[in-house]
């Protein structure tokens, strides 16, 4: 928690130098664009967390650690970003559920395959794939993308793990 | 914005009935409680990510990203779709009809790739609200692991794949013809 506070911060601290030598008022609309998105997806936070907490209490932590904890070995960096691309909802609602239900059950190659999987295979993208790209690139890009989340986890978990 | 909450609140509902059928008003209020210990834990860090994210915002403009990637890419073109897909702001509902013009105005299906793996892996405006939910180690980790695939697969696709360009470009065109005469018969 610390360290994403000063990571924040740095980054805040840059962003803030970059914008001031602009010298044309673009912290001061930082700010309210800032918080104006805060206040938008509030009613999304809102239901993220209350969410979150409905499934901690619902779905057994049994369960998820038997499917996507230490106990599933690799097949966590499969399950993981099917999960993941499952979730809807946008980065609002995925983190605070990640955050709540699943961060303290699952390693870390599982946890990167499950981000990552999210991300980048996300089913609530294919509509807009479909609409405006058509079936030839959504296979195309399903066929080229479909192992990185998991490699991507089984590096993490030999990496850092 | 609004099928979000919608979607999520029928979600909520189902979880609701769930956690009263399983142990009661007491699970609910349980539930109700690691909600709201898990928001309040994380609210000043929250309005920390909130801030950023509004200057990144700010700070990145879509004519910058036009004008990158306006510049005809040739073999550089999945470095610059990745670089602006990276730092290019909105949702899906913005950078799929945003993607589909750059295909009609030239991008190989390789810069699409790169721009759209960059996009929903790296998105910059993300990384805040990643860094203050689910913590810096994770986050950097995941950001250095994944730092090749953008580039290189977009690479691979425009070397082995070349003929997918045109096709795609004639998909979207179709497609984009289609949605008109949806349009104008709408009229």
């Amino acid at each position: 928690m610390i360290d994403a506070f000063i990571v924040l911060l740095v980054m805040g601290a840059v962003l803030t130098a970059a914008a001031y030598r602009r010298k044309d008022g673009t912290n001061r609309r930082s700010i309210k664009t800032g918080w104006r998105m805060l206040v938008n997806v509030t009613p999304v936070l809102l239901l993220a967390f209350l969410i979150a907490g409905l499934i901690e209490v619902t779905v057994p932590a049994e369960a998820i650690s038997y499917w996507l904890g230490e106990e599933a070995g690799w097949k966590g960096l499969i399950i993981g970003p099917a999960v993941g691309a499952l979730i809807q909802g946008g980065p609002f609602a995925f983190f605070p559920l990640f955050s709540a239900v699943f961060q303290q059950t699952v390693g870390v190659g599982t946890a990167i395959a499950m981000i990552t999987g999210w991300s980048m295979l996300n089913i609530g993208h294919l509509p807009y794939e479909f609409a405006f790209l058509g079936p030839r690139f959504v296979l195309l890009k399903l066929f080229v993308c479909i192992w990185v989340p998991p490699l991507t986890g089984f590096l993490a978990l030999h990496i850092f793990g | 914005m609004k099928k979000t909450v919608i979607g999520m609140m029928i979600a909520a509902v189902i979880l609701i009935v769930t956690a009263l059928t399983l142990g009661g008003p007491e699970l609910l209020l349980e539930a109700v409680a690691a909600g709201g210990e898990l928001l309040i834990s994380v609210f000043p860090i929250l309005i920390l990510a909130f801030l950023i994210a509004g200057q990144i915002s700010e700070l990145i403009s879509e004519e910058m990203i036009y004008r990158w990637l306006g510049k005809g890419a040739g073999w550089k073109g999945p470095l610059i779709g990745t670089l602006a897909g990276a730092l290019v702001p909105g949702g899906p509902f913005f950078f799929y009809p945003l993607i589909a013009t750059l295909v009609v105005s030239g991008a190989s299906s390789g810069t699409v790739i790169s721009f759209i793996l960059a996009k929903t892996l790296w998105s910059i405006g993300r990384i805040p609200l990643e860094i203050a939910l689910v913590g810096a180690e994770l986050t950097v980790i995941r950001l250095v692991l994944t730092l090749p695939f953008p580039v290189l697969i977009g690479m691979l696709v425009n070397t082995i794949l070349p003929e997918y360009s045109d096709k795609i470009r004639n998909d979207v065109a179709e497609l984009q013809k289609r949605k008109q005469e949806g349009d104008s018969r709408d009229d």
